[in-house]
């Protein structure tokens, strides 16, 4: 029986931060339980600079009971995750570490983590390549110009919410996909047709508040048949004008297809509901209060509140059928450091004496425990069927703008909850690197670099697990994966792109990562 | 040992940079680096655009309203509603409630470069757009027409009586009137009988009329800047008076046009020469004005990127560095204040572009940010005093271009402002893994040394840039720190914040600009140096992309920007220069083939 349960509301919650009503949808979320159990849902949340030190991020794989295979030209691994206990936390690793009332056995069992993505040229301060658009990148180095000009693309998560294999049915949607900030998401400037610019989809839900009206709409006295048929009508009706241009009249259409987006929204049947709205500003459980589009910049405390409201949202979203997407950069990174971030730690995170990186990690680990778990210990607070949850129906992603190195996107590690239906085994660590290969020889650090699978392959990948053909999105003829940008240069390293990176491994960027993927 | 990362933020500029050195040993702070790269000094002519009548710019196509513009907008027609008292205040409220979610403008640049840009550029459709809108329409309806007294202030006495025969015609003239307000021209028939379809047999009925307002506030004519003409001319069509009445209002209020602006469309008087120049003078001697002026030179000059410079305090360097000038949470927003009353005097008292760099006027109101300038605030009354430190120069030596919200001076930002943002010299981006890699520096070198250490390395892919292009341009002001005040000597901290020693700063520097290859050793050299062409150019480029929301064509627009840079030269009167471009001919017409 499908159940929003009550225990999510209140775990990990201050109870003035929780929806008032949540448990007025449970009755809503049961008439969907049949249904549900057959849909997938997708999160990714993002972090900005990476550069953890893999003996801070990654889970160590044992010395027995490593799965091995032979991949794109190299020996691929799994291994079984294995919680470490000690003073009341369980640890994967540094970063992954959590109390163990809230890491339990039971969510380590619903985690994976991959490691050794790459994108096989110089690439760094981006905040696109997390979804596959590289062009969104601050133009450093050749390379991030070259991306500039020629790699810009929709990312996956718009890919996904404008696929009919994705939404085979749009009732009760009301967002495509929930989008937490800018500068993640990308879509054609009309996504339906799939034309015109590709442009940034600015944040749909920057604070709770706007993401609540958005998913529960005030419907008003509604005496009246809503006005958005005649609007349509309005901007068809200028669309007429023989002296516009050809160019205005594609703006126009621009526009209409977005007022068709609003109509079908208005038009579909809510399934829950409608709860009590987070107060504005809602105070945390301490003191004081926290504004929407807030400064709780070095307040880490206040900003995990924020989020977790804003995963109570979105997992009430995913829970009534108003959504199964929501993407977001976390920002600023979670620490009370008050320099400059960007300068002062990120680019300092190799420094020999390791102070930099000990508030690096750190910062991933606040949001670790005190963010992304959360999501997803509500995500499997929800039944949806069958002895399912919604977590285990989710493919629930944490991705990082740089690998082990700052700006390097070598031996990038994806964080992951959920088992998308079946797509995905859980409970496993995966290491796509080759150790036959390695890029320089360890620094002060010991920090080494090698060579993994594509991040081509690791989007393609995602977009197959959540049922989006090939056909939407592949095009074999330039590479397989996604997006269709097979330039290659790391000559800034000490070997060439083609050692690194044969064609053994463009050759399958096509196909869905091994080990992790469940045919 | 101290670690300062210091971006090397260039790659692929070329020079020859190696060889003896014109140093000159003047000025305070010990010598010369010796950075002077042996070139020698050219004579300079600034870039010549080409004017070709017959070219025709590639325009936007039907542009949308920018956020600032379609809040302006609605507050303006919320205000000639009709409402008035608290039934205006509390419509203005739902307003300003409601467009909280409408998408902020992104800053829209040249392509390919990081900093710079302006938020009208971006023209981007969203989502949030429509649904925003339509959020705003719909319940601006609903208030504006709540009540009977709302009712009858909005519509007219016809919508509250008794007499249900005149219901038709009260909504039909209702649309008329306030149509002209949204729609910022007179509707046509067809109008009115599309927006009264709505009503049904009710026609003055509260939910009806909420659904007309609601409808016409989400038209086209309302968030887009709707200019017809013939896509069978052979050229750009003129535009009519209304849409011609409205790029002037949009332009400098960025705001709908008032009454006298629509009467002047609809007499005719805006399409005569004399009527034209009269509405444009009007129009720019509005305070209106003031917010484009304002947003213009802000972004221009990146005022958005000086960071709350409090963020540091409690960190021990930064506590002692500040000493008793402890920075407050708005410190950063009263230095851009300054600066933008600054480009407000400039342009209101017809002083020429130059002052806009040479200008020793002074503004700060606050004590805070007064105290750094060494002199007592201005209280805004009367002509404003000069600058009392002779160090204080004009722009460059305004505190928000100085300020960093650290212990440590930022050289090289200051040098690309100055370059790319002021001058308009496009550079090529950082090398891969610039500011990856921290150096151990000795703790007994300024910022200036440390710059140059890490970025004018010979044999490096860093120092074609820095050392000829950046660098200098931010070394001339380094007889600042990094609050904006004047110093002699750097003076440098342990990692405890204790005083290790001051150390004698040097300004000297070869600016390669105007050709320029010699040292110079202050900001007033530099400006006059920006002066010669270089800084009235990209005036020219930046008003031209901010007045027609693009990038510029140098061939296509060549005859606009021409006509920019030539009365910039000339010492024409700021406020005339940003004249010219709604007197040109390019501003009066549309290409719609």
């Amino acid at each position: 029986m499908s159940q929003l349960s009550r225990r999510w509301v209140l775990k990990g919650l201050g109870a003035t931060v929780a929806i008032p009503a949540l448990p007025s949808l449970l009755k809503a979320s049961d008439a969907q339980a049949q249904g549900m159990v057959e849909q997938r849902y997708f999160v990714n949340l993002g972090t900005h600079h990476g550069a953890a030190w893999e003996r801070f991020m990654v889970p160590t794989a044992p010395a027995t009971g490593v799965t091995r295979q032979m991949y794109g030209g190299r020996e691929i691994r799994s291994f079984p995750l294995t919680r470490a206990l000690a003073g009341g936390n369980a640890s994967l690793s540094p970063v992954l570490t959590a109390p163990e009332a809230r890491f339990t056995e039971t969510l380590k069992n619903k985690m994976w983590v991959a490691r050794g993505l790459d994108v096989p040229w110089y690439f760094g301060h981006h905040t696109g390549g997390h979804l596959g658009n590289f062009a969104r990148n601050d133009g450093n180095g050749g390379d991030g110009t070259t991306a500039q000009m020629n790699a810009i693309r929709p990312t996956i998560d718009q890919l996904m919410a404008w696929s009919p294999s994705f939404y085979t049915d749009l009732t009760g949607v009301r967002e495509r996909v929930i989008v937490l900030s800018g500068r993640m998401s990308y879509a054609w400037q009309n996504p339906d047709t799939r034309s015109g610019a590709i442009q940034e989809i600015t944040a749909t839900a920057d604070s709770p508040q706007n993401l609540f009206r958005r998913l529960f709409p005030s419907t008003g006295n509604q005496q009246r048949a809503p006005i958005v048929d005649k609007v349509l009508e309005n901007y068809r009706r200028l669309r007429t004008n023989t002296r516009l241009s050809r160019a205005d009249r594609d703006r126009l259409d621009d526009h209409i297809q977005r007022v068709s987006e609003l109509q079908r929204r208005i038009n579909t049947m809510a399934t829950c509901t409608t709860p009590a709205a987070p107060p504005a500003p809602y105070a945390t459980a301490g003191a004081g209060a926290v504004v929407y589009n807030a400064p709780y910049a070095q307040n880490p405390v206040e900003q995990a509140a924020w989020y977790r409201v804003m995963n109570d949202l979105i997992v009430a979203a995913f829970a009534c059928g108003m959504s199964r997407i929501a993407v977001g950069l976390i920002n600023p990174n979670l620490s009370t450091y008050a320099g400059d971030w960007h300068q002062d730690v990120a680019h300092q995170a190799d420094a020999v004496d390791g102070m930099r990186q000990d508030v690096l990690w750190r910062s991933y680990n606040a949001f670790f425990k005190d963010i992304f778990l959360d999501l997803a210990a509500k995500l499997d607070g929800v039944t949806v069927g069958t002895g399912k949850t919604l977590l285990d129906q989710s493919m629930v992603c944490w991705t990082q703008e740089c690998g082990q190195r700052t700006h390097d996107y070598r031996d990038a590690a994806v964080v992951g909850f959920g088992g998308a239906g079946g797509r995905l085994a859980t409970g496993i660590g995966v290491d796509y690197r080759n150790m036959n290969l390695r890029f320089e020889g360890a620094n002060e650090m010991n920090i080494i670099t090698r060579p993994g699978l594509l991040w081509h392959q690791w989007l393609g990948t995602v977009l197959q697990t959540m049922g989006v053909p090939k056909n939407e999105w592949e095009k074999p003829a330039v590479n397989g994966g996604y997006p269709d940008y097979n330039y290659m240069n790391v000559q800034w390293q000490s070997i060439n792109a083609a050692t690194a990176y044969p064609q053994q491994v463009w050759g399958v960027a096509g196909e869905r990562l091994p080990l992790l993927s469940i045919a | 040992m101290r670690s300062v990362v210091v971006t090397c933020l260039l790659l692929g500029c070329t020079g020859t940079f190696e060889g003896g050195a014109a140093q000159r040993v003047t000025g305070q702070g010990g010598g010369s680096s010796g950075s002077g790269g042996g070139e020698v000094d050219q004579p300079f002519e600034p870039t010549k655009f080409a004017c070709d009548a017959q070219q025709t710019p590639t325009e936007l196509p039907l542009r949308r309203l920018t956020r600032r513009q379609y809040v302006n907008a609605l507050n303006e027609l919320v205000a000639r509603s009709g409402l008035s008292g608290a039934d205006l205040t509390a419509v203005q409220n739902v307003a300003r409630d409601e467009v909280g979610p409408f998408p902020e403008d992104r800053l829209v640049g040249v392509p390919g470069e990081k900093h710079g840009g302006f938020s009208r550029l971006d023209q981007a459709l969203q989502q949030g757009h429509v649904d925003t809108s339509y959020n705003v329409a719909i319940a601006i309806g609903r208030e504006l027409t709540s009540s009977v007294n709302r009712r009858r202030a909005l519509v007219g006495a016809c919508a509250t009586d008794t007499n249900t025969a005149n219901d038709a015609q009260c909504l039909r003239d209702f649309i008329t009137r306030f149509g002209r307000l949204v729609h910022r021209r007179p509707v046509t028939m067809e109008d009115v009988t599309f927006y009264s379809s709505v009503a049904g047999t009710t026609p003055v009925d509260a939910a009806v009329l909420a659904d007309v307002v609601g409808l016409m506030l989400t038209s086209p004519q309302f968030l887009y800047h709707v200019e017809e003409g013939d896509p069978a001319a052979s050229g750009p069509t003129a535009l009519d008076a209304y849409a011609l009445a409205n790029r002037l209002s949009f332009h400098f209020w960025q705001s709908m046009p008032d009454e006298a602006l629509l009467a002047a469309a609809a007499d005719g008087s805006l399409l005569t020469e004399a009527g034209y120049r009269t509405q444009v003078d009007r129009l720019f001697a509005d305070p209106r004005t003031d917010g484009a002026i304002d947003d213009f030179f802000g972004q221009w000059w990146r005022l958005d990127e000086l960071p709350p410079l409090n963020t540091r305090l409690g960190t021990t360097v930064f506590d002692a560095f500040v000493d008793r000038d402890i920075p407050t949470a708005t410190l950063h927003e009263e230095m851009n204040a300054e600066v933008l009353e600054h480009a407000r005097d400039v342009t209101r008292r017809a002083a020429p572009v130059a002052e806009l760099l040479t200008s020793r006027r002074f503004f700060a109101r606050t004590d805070a940010l007064a105290r750094l300038y060494g002199q007592p605030r201005w209280d805004g009354t009367g002509t404003p005093p000069s600058f009392t430190q002779p160090e204080r120069h004009g722009l460059l030596t305004r505190a928000a271009f100085l300020a960093t919200g650290s212990a440590n001076t930022r050289p090289v930002m200051k040098g690309y402002r100055v370059r790319n943002g002021l001058l308009c010299t496009q550079l090529p981006p950082p090398p891969p893994g610039a500011g990856a890699t921290p150096l151990p520096l000795a703790p007994d070198l300024t910022t200036r040394e440390v710059v140059e250490r890490i970025t004018e390395q010979s044999g490096t892919t860093c120092q074609g840039c820095h050392r000829g292009l950046l660098n200098p341009l931010g070394f001339v002001t380094e007889n600042f720190d990094a609050m904006g005040r004047v110093r002699t000597a750097q003076r440098l901290f342990s990692e405890t914040g204790a005083v290790l020693l001051d150390k004698p700063v040097s300004t000297i520097a070869p600016p390669n600009v105007a050709g320029h290859y010699s040292d110079i050793d202050d900001a007033a050299e530099l400006q006059e140096l920006m002066l010669k062409g270089e800084f009235q150019t990209c005036f020219a480029r930046q008003y031209f992309r901010y007045t027609f929301q693009r990038m510029e064509d140098d061939v296509k627009d060549a005859c606009l920007l021409d006509s920019l840079q030539q009365d910039a030269l000339a010492g024409k009167p700021v406020a005339d220069v940003l004249k010219t471009v709604a007197l040109a001919p390019g501003f009066k017409r549309r290409d719609v083939r």
